[in-house]
This record gives structure tokens, sequence and C-alpha cells, in this order.
């Protein structure tokens, strides 16, 4: 779902067209149309892809997990 | 075990999971984990549950969220193909309406209606040709003897050019239907789990619902659940009486209002119109059985005869529906070669006769 770029405090993931979520009450699903599957992320990886999603960089998204743990 | 579907039912309906915290040992929770995973509403209960605080024991738990996460995941596959197909179609100028189920899934949170096992569209007759040829083309095949059902591995259609499938059953034109032109014409678009699709109005969606519930026998409390939901948030409640009085499809609603009034709130003027509604004797007696063993009756098709005036009408619809037009009961042995179709009577015969005697001791025993 993102560059290969470096990891640093400012990247910005971004969100491939072929992947639609939706948020489910204990977590989140995926659903990859190129391959035809689904996945079901835990709270913590929903938590994480949603603020993809919003375009939040990787500080922000730390930022967001702690304040969620 | 009545006792734990009687409280899936309030549960359910109402959303309120305090009454779960009645049951108790092992074996009434064993009831209730069942029971609503055969009522359909195992992901609804999972989903009520986790956002009401309700612990469930471990193994209603993982079944529960197995299930809710199996009908979210596999559902919203179903509509991401589904509108890759719409969306083929209108390319071509080929119109087609979403039916009930699939639009439904707007009413619940986290697409978490049960999966749907298809997706119900409606044509015009004159362009079925087309839409079975470009169906074929996008390799979706038809099992053997059902011409209108297209399926892929992902998606499953049922093609309709009228909204009960007259054509398989005639007779079911005597129990009344809605206009097929003002279905068209009142369709709208509609926003679905992100998606958006062509469906029939809120009140078309609740007459369709009302009927379909009925000829499966009330057997799923989640059709309930979709009517309820309905009503609250979607319907015009004149309209749909009005709508249904027209159609002469009153009836079916009315059983399914007098269900919901057990254990919800129903808007007042759906309320006030039911109990001005006259249910008679016979026609009583059969609501009542089909209710009190809805997971294992099939009356629906008996109480829908209800809706027609004449008697000899009457029967005539329940013998066609028991024994359709050699077409459509193939449909039933699909091993059966067609030149042998008489035999399919006689087999359909022995059907009946087995599951009547099936009913028949399971009602001795329980009383």
């Amino acid at each position: 779902m993102a560059d290969k770029a470096s990891l640093s405090d400012e990247k910005v993931w971004r969100v491939r067209d072929h992947l639609h979520y939706r948020s489910l009450v204990d977590g989140g699903m995926l659903y990859d149309e190129g391959e035809a599957t689904v996945h079901h992320l835990n709270a913590t990886a929903a938590l994480i892809w949603e603020g993809c999603e919003r375009g939040e960089s990787t500080r922000q998204l730390i930022k967001n997990m702690c304040v969620f743990i | 075990m009545a006792d734990c579907i009687r409280l899936l039912e309030r549960c359910a309906l109402s959303g309120d999971m305090g009454g779960l915290a009645d049951l108790a040992g092992k074996e009434q929770w064993l009831a209730m984990e069942q029971g609503a995973i055969d009522d359909g509403v195992a992901g609804w209960m999972y989903w009520h549950c986790m956002r009401s605080g309700f612990v469930l024991p471990e193994r209603v738990e993982r079944q529960w969220q197995h299930l809710y996460r199996h009908y979210a995941g596999s559902n919203l596959a179903a509509l991401c193909r589904l509108e890759q197909v719409l969306g083929v179609f209108a390319e071509r100028g080929i119109d087609a309406l979403v039916l009930p189920g699939a639009p439904l899934l707007s009413l619940y949170p986290d697409l978490v209606y049960l999966s749907m096992d298809d997706v119900d569209l409606l044509v015009r007759a004159d362009s079925m040709g087309a839409f079975a040829d470009l169906l074929h083309h996008l390799g979706y095949v038809s099992p053997t003897r059902h011409p209108d059902i297209f399926a892929s591995d992902e998606l499953v259609l049922d093609v309709h050019i009228d909204l009960f499938h007259n054509e398989r059953v005639a007779a079911r034109r005597f129990t009344g239907s809605l206009p097929i032109e003002g279905i068209w014409e009142r369709r709208s678009i509609k926003e679905v789990g992100g998606f958006e699709l062509y469906c029939i109005s809120a009140e078309g969606a609740a007459i369709y619902s009302a009927v379909h519930v009925l000829r499966h026998s009330f057997r799923r409390l989640n059709w309930f659940i979709d009517l309820h939901l309905l009503f609250a948030h979607e319907v015009d409640a004149m309209q749909l009486i009005q709508r249904s009085e027209c159609a002469s499809l009153q009836r079916p609603l009315l059983y399914e209002l007098r269900f919901l009034q057990g254990s919800v709130e129903l808007p007042p003027a759906l309320a006030a119109w039911s109990r001005e509604q006259r249910i008679y004797g016979v026609e009583g007696w059969f609501m009542r059985r089909a209710w009190a063993d809805r997971q294992h009756n099939e009356l629906g098709d008996v109480l829908w005869s209800f809706s027609i005036g004449s008697f000899a009408r009457r029967l005539y619809f329940i013998l066609q529906t028991l024994f359709p037009r050699p077409a459509v009961l193939m449909q039933v042995f699909p091993f059966l070669p067609a030149p042998l179709f008489p035999l399919a009577y006689l087999l359909r015969l022995v059907q009946l006769l087995l599951r009547g005697g099936r009913q028949l001791v399971s009602m001795v025993r329980k009383h």
C-alpha cells in the first residue's frame, strides 16, 4: 500500500485504488479487488489504516496509536 | 428451547442485549448460539453485544464473531463485483434495478446483514436476452435448468422480469402484484455500503420483503429485522398502506406487523392500521402455527393463499405452488433426464408426504 521509500516522520502513506476498506465494530476489513481476498484487521491495525486513509503522516499515526493504547 | 427462541426474537428485534443475562447454564447458551445462527442474526447479535459491552461466553463470542466477519467480508466482495457488473450494463444502456435484500444492507451497521446467497435484479422483459448474453460473455454461467440464474465465483445473480417470478407459478398473480411500471418509475439511487445502486423505493422494498418473508414461512428472524428497520427509518407509512392495498398485498404486510408488534414499537400509523385489520379464524390459526414453529414450518404459501378471495382460485394457487409446471419442477430434481418429467411429479408427491409426516411428528412431540 505504500512507496518503498525509507520511513520518516513526515511520510504519508497512500491507499491503492483496488483496496476497499470498511470499519467494523471490533476492527476493520479490507477487500482486495485484484486478488479477490478479504483481510480482517484488528482494532490497532484498523486505527493505522484509517489514519492512512485520512492522509496522516507517520508521526501522526504513532501519536494516534499512543493515545489508543 | 422455545423460550430461548422467544428471547432471541426480543433481543434481536429491540437491539437490547440485557435479556441475555437471564440465560442460565451451558445448555441455554448453546440453544441461543445455534438459534442466532439458524435465524441469520449471529452477526447482528455480536455487533450489539460489542457495542453495548455485553460479555458473551467465550465459545459463543468466537462463533458469532466468525460469522460477523464472514458476513461482512462476503457482502463487501459481492457488492464490489455487483458494482462492476452494473457498470458494464449501464455502459450498454441496459437498465437493472437491485431488489432487496442487497439494498437493505444500507440499514445495517458494518454490512453485518446475513451473507447474500444471491443478488436479485429486476430487468425489463425485452432486455433479458441482451442481459443474459452479456453476463455469459463476462464469464457467468447458468446452472442446469435455471436460465435466470447467473453465477460466478463471487456473485450469483437471480434475474427477474417481475417481482415475484410469476412466470414460474402463474397462479401467483391471483395473490396481488405491484405494477411493474410503477416500480421502474419510483426507482432511486441508494448508497449501499459505499457503492451506489439503482434500487426500488422504500415502500416497494417493504412490500416485496413482506411477501418474501411470508413465502419463506417466516423462517428467519433477520428478515423481520429488515422490515423493522425499513418501517422505522425509510418507509412512509401512509404510502406503504396505500400501495399495499392497491396491489392487494396488504395481508403479508399485516402478518409481519402483527409479529413485530409483540417485540417492538411500530410507527403509530402502521400500528393503528394493523389494529384495525381483522384476521379470521383459520387464517389466524395458520399464522400463529407458522410463527410458533418459524424455523421449520412450510405454511407460508398456504397463508399467502388467504390473500385470494375466491376459494377455487385459492385451491388452484396451492396446487400450482406444490406442483408447478414441468420446467419449474424439474429444477427441483436436476438429476432427472428431461423426458422423464412425469416422474418428477411422483417424486414431488413423495417429498411432500415425507415433509408433512416429519412436521406432524414434530408437532405431536411438542404437544
